[in-house]
Order: C-alpha cells, then structure tokens, then sequence
C-alpha cells in the first residue's frame, strides 16, 4: 500500500470502530463528536476522490479541513519515525497507536478554535492601495507554494537569482500554505522564506489558510503589513486587484471561491475606475480549468465583470497553465505550481488551455510523473504585460499582451 | 488493616459485604455496559445486580434491599456514564432536545453518608471528584475510577469477553489488596495483560487494534485510591 492508502485504510479503521464514550461533554466538543467528524472525514473522502491532492507515495493533502489536518498529522508522524529511526512494523503500530490520540486533539482543537477570528478576519479590508510609483513594475508571482520541502526552495532559489540580476518589485503568493494553516505553518512556510528573498512579499488568502481559523492568516497581515485580506496594487498605469475568495467561500471546505458582497463594491469601484488604470485580478480561486470543475458561483459573480479585466493570474490547481482571451473573456493562467506535487495529467475538459507546462519536477527522487514547479515573471509596462513563466525543468516560457 | 479473606468475605470484624452491581440501561453504550454485570464471575460474595432504566438514587437503592450502609460493607461496581463528581442514571426527562447534559445522578457527593465502601466507578471521569474525595473523606475504604473520559468498544464477543475479564479482577482486587501500591499495581497488571493479548491479535480480531489504544487510553486514566 502507498501512504495514502494506508492513510486511508487507518482513517476507515478509525471511523467504522463502534466505540461510546462513557460520560458526559463538558465543553462544545465530545468524543462523540469527534468521532462523528471523522466518520464524516472517511465519507467525504471516499465520495469525492477529487478532494485528493498530491503524492500518493509522499506529501499529500485533502481539500476538506477535518481530512487535511488528519493527513498531515499522519504524515508528521511518519516522519518523525523516518526521523528517529523507528522503522517497519513496529514502527508503523508505534505511528498508529499515537496517531488516533493526536487525531482527537486536532480535532477538537480545530472545533474549539476561535470561531471569531473569522469575522475579525472579514473585516480587514483595504482602506489604502500599495502604491508603486515606477513606470515599469516587476512582480514575482507564486501560488500553493507554502509547502516546506525541496521543491520550494527551488522555486524561492530561482526568484533570489532573478531578482539579483533584475529586481522584483514584489512578490505575490497566490495562497495555500499547507496543511491547514496553523500559525507556525504561516511562519515557516511563508513568511520566513519568501521575505528571506528580498523584496515585499504579499499574499492572497487560500482555502488550506483558513481550515484552522483565521487567527493565523489575520498574524501574516501583521507580519507582512498588508493592507487587508484583499488589496490593490496601483501602478501609474496598473491596477492589480487582488482578490479573497476563500474567506467568503460557501463551504467549510471552501474549495469553490466566492466574493463577499462588501468587497463586490469594492471590486466594482476598481473596475469603473476611469484613471486611464487598466484592471489585472488576481486570487486563490478560478472560473476556468482545463482540469478540474470550476466554482460556479465565482463565474456568475464574474463573468460579467471580465470585459473590464485585461488579465487574471489565479493558483488553487498546482499546474501552470495559460488560457486565451477568447476562451476566458480575458487573459489568464493558472500558476499554482509553487511547492506542492501533482500528478500530471493531460487537460480533459472542453475549456483547454493555450498552453501548459511540460517536464516534470526533479525536485524529489521520485518515479511518478508530476508537473513541474515554478513561478511567474510578470512585467508591467505601459502599454503591455510581459509574462515569463519560469519552470525547474529550465523551459521558459513567454507570453506578451499588448493593452 | 485487618487482612482481606474474600472466601469468607468478611470485612472489619465481620461486617457482612454486599455486592452491588449497578447499571442503567437507556442508550447504546449502557445497554451494552450493562451486559457485561451480567454474570459477572463470583467476587466471593453475592452480588445484587441493579439494572435500572429510570432515574434512581443510590439512598432509594439501599433502603430498597434494606441495606444500612453503617452496619454493612457495600461494594458498588458501576458501569455507565459518568461525571467528576457523579456516577450518572437515565436522563430525567426523554427529551432529546434538552442536550446531552440531562442525565440524573444516581450517586453523587450528596449521598456521601450512605456511601459504599467500595466502589468500581467504570465510567469517565469520576476519579477526578469523587475518587479525591475518597482519597481526602473516608477511612478504610477503596475506589477504583478514571480521571477522564474513557471509550468503550461496543462489540460483544472477546470484547465483551475482556471488558467482563476487567470488571472482574479490578473488582477483585479493590477487595483483595489493602494497601493502595498493591492495588495500583494490580490494576496495572490487569490492563497491561489485556493490552498484551490485543497487540499479539490485531490479525485475528477486527478491532483488536483499537480495543488496544482505548485499553491504552484507560490505563493512563485509571486512578485507584486505598485508605
């Protein structure tokens, strides 16, 4: 069995073992629950395969909170017995043995986490642009890249290099710091390394940012002294609206986006702007995959709106991929292949993108073919967008859209 | 400390023993708990099963079998739910709606005057009070509890078999030992055995893996108190 399916087979194990608890709750959260939220969990994920994403054989995460806070519990217990040397069998049962009294504290504290952080978190609304007063802006843009491991350091080596022979001005993450968002992660992998690189780091909210409250997205506000959970960045000739569609999100799992109606106003007023400012968005959610479904209410909400839009980078799928104006109603492309791994496959909705990267990551020594990690190089001129899809494999790729 | 012939069982200058082996019966898990009473192996004197599926009170138990508690030395073994300071009975009122803390008390600190000797609490949590207060109050006297809340397997056939097995030698041994090392050890014997039989068969028994971790789980919790 691979890690996955052992994961699998523990969680079933745990879930279908008919156990009472023998006394009464005492706070919001019983034992009872608990074990009805991994029963849940097992449910979930045998109905909807889709929610999977990763590496079977290695690092993997759910797209469901209770699933991705289980997974990465198993797998941090798998390392630690890779790590001390506790192998085989008997380090498995010594893994499985400690896990389920891990499992029912992750959960209950994922239960008992501050429920109004969420709200404190809504209410962090830009009240100012970032402002970049050149006429030429280069920004570095990465999605899903909060995945500790080597493939993230690749990718922040390959942006430290760039930006020594040609200076960012920014960085945007596209969001998803793994696996669910808890404050350390937000430190570790997030903060840390990519303000390590240099320039002003910024970044969008995720739907793993938010499985474990808001309390950890609202710190990395703070510690990158962002203006709110969505934000523009201005230009004299750019406005790049940057959006939140995880925290407006209709599900616990918030794996299809929504925007919030507050910053709808808000978007509309960048939108109608009429400052000569032409409109880039950017955001953790899409509206159009050559893969997977894409949030139908997200599209309703804009869809309308896109004639407005010159182009759109967004991340939550770990390809990277362009799609034509004439497909999408304005330009686009997925570039969620910052850290975590994927396994590729060839696009088989009938929106299929222009472009998508080829190779496949070396990042880790492993025979299954995933996509390859990288980052965008986008620049800002007056008149056109310059984009450089910059890939681990060495392909570049470029892309230039006149205004 | 005289010492403890559970042949004869008789304790304290003869004092005549009672057993009483109290259950409710009003929900899954204490239908299932309240099996396991069921011919529950001889503690070396009769044992009075008391299964209720009302609320009742340990005070309204005793007058029942006309028992005084003053003249004779209770043992209560108890399996149900439980609270810290409270060996839980049927809910007061079948009303779903009221939440899960409806449940009626059927011994508490309350009735500390008519408490037994004795007592097996096999439920969550009640160590953490009553078990102290065992420990702090009364002289000459045992409990056996759990500081936290414990899960119990509900699946009869070995499960059962070994839940039975527990109640029996946990019992016996806040009978047989007078001093409280002994007792704990004893205790731990118990759990470490059964601990062991699961491990060896987790291939053979379906939930033998998780009997263990909550067999694991209860002898973290288990807490004994000898005066």
């Amino acid at each position: 069995m691979n890690r996955r399916e052992k994961f699998e087979s523990l969680l079933a194990y745990i879930a279908d073992t008919p156990v009472s608890f023998a006394g009464v709750a005492i706070d919001d959260i019983s034992e009872e629950d608990i074990q009805k939220e991994i029963k849940r969990a097992k449910a979930k994920q045998k109905n909807n395969p889709s929610l999977f994403s990763g590496d079977p054989d290695g690092f993997f995460t759910y797209d469901d909170p209770i699933l991705a806070i289980a997974a990465y519990l198993y797998q941090g217990q798998s390392l630690m017995g890779d790590a001390l040397g506790i192998a085989g069998e008997v380090g498995e049962n010594l893994r499985n043995d400690s896990y389920w009294d891990w499992l029912q504290v992750a959960i209950h504290a994922y239960h008992s986490r501050n429920k109004k952080s969420y709200l404190t978190l809504m209410g962090m609304t830009p009240q100012e642009a970032v402002k970049i007063d050149k006429d030429v802006v280069r920004i570095a843009v990465t999605g899903d890249a909060g995945f500790s491991g080597q493939s993230q350091s690749n990718v922040l080596y390959k942006i430290r290099q760039r930006h020594q022979q040609h200076p960012f001005d920014l960085i945007v993450h596209l969001g998803d710091v793994y696996f669910s968002g808890h404050g350390k992660e937000f430190i570790d992998y997030l903060v840390a390394p990519f303000k390590a690189i240099g320039p002003r780091v910024l970044s969008l909210v995720g739907n793993h940012d938010l499985y474990f409250g808001g309390e950890g997205f609202i710190s990395v506000l703070k510690a990158l002294g962002q203006p709110g959970r969505y934000f523009s960045i201005e230009t004299p000739h750019w406005r790049v609206a940057c959006l939140d569609t995880a925290l407006p999100a209709e599900n616990l799992r918030r794996n299809w986006g929504l925007i919030d109606e507050g910053q709808m106003l808000w978007l509309d007023k960048q939108l109608e702007a009429a400052d000569g400012k032409r409109t880039i968005l950017m955001s953790h959610h899409f509206i159009i995959s050559g893969w997977e479904k894409p949030s139908a209410a997200l599209k309703r909400q804009l869809a309308l709106r896109l004639d407005k839009v010159f182009s759109w980078y967004w991340g939550h799928e770990h390809v990277c991929a362009t799609y034509d104006k004439e497909v999408l109603g304005c330009y686009g492309a997925c570039v969620g292949n910052g850290s975590f791994l994927e396994v590729r496959q060839l696009p088989k909705r009938e929106t299929q993108p222009e472009w998508y990267a080829t190779g496949r990551c070396s990042c880790y020594e492993k025979k299954r073919d995933f996509w390859p990690h990288g980052y965008l190089e986008l620049e800002l001129h007056s008149r056109k967008v310059i984009e450089t899809y910059h890939l681990e494999t060495g392909e570049i790729r470029n892309r230039v859209l006149n205004a | 400390m005289p010492h403890q012939d559970t042949s004869t069982m008789t304790i304290n200058d003869g004092d005549p023993l009672t057993i009483l082996l109290c259950a409710p019966k009003h929900d899954l898990l204490t239908e299932y708990t309240s099996s396991l009473l069921q011919n529950l192996p001889d503690l070396g004197a009769p044992a009075t099963p008391i299964v209720f599926e009302h609320p009742l009170r340990y005070d309204e138990v005793l007058t029942g079998l006309e028992i005084d508690s003053h003249t004779t030395d209770v043992t209560v073994v108890f399996c149900g739910h439980g609270a810290p300071s409270a060996l839980l009975g049927p809910p007061k009122l079948r009303d779903p709606a009221r939440g899960r803390n409806s449940y009626s008390s059927f011994f508490d600190i309350s009735l500390w005057e008519y408490r037994p000797k004795f007592m097996l609490a096999f439920c969550c949590s009640a160590a953490e009070v009553l078990g102290e207060a065992y420990r702090l109050k009364s002289n000459d006297s045992a409990f056996v509890g759990f500081t936290t809340k414990i899960g119990i397997i509900t699946v009869n056939g070995i499960y059962a078999d070994y839940f039975k097995k527990l109640l029996h030698e946990l019992a016996a041994a806040m009978l047989r030992h007078s001093d409280k090392d002994a007792l704990e050890a004893s205790i731990t014997t118990t759990y470490k055995e059964a601990i062991k039989f699961f491990h060896k068969n987790e291939n053979s028994y379906r939930y033998a893996r998780a009997m263990k971790w909550y067999l694991l789980a209860q002898l973290k919790a288990v807490k004994s108190v000898r005066t």
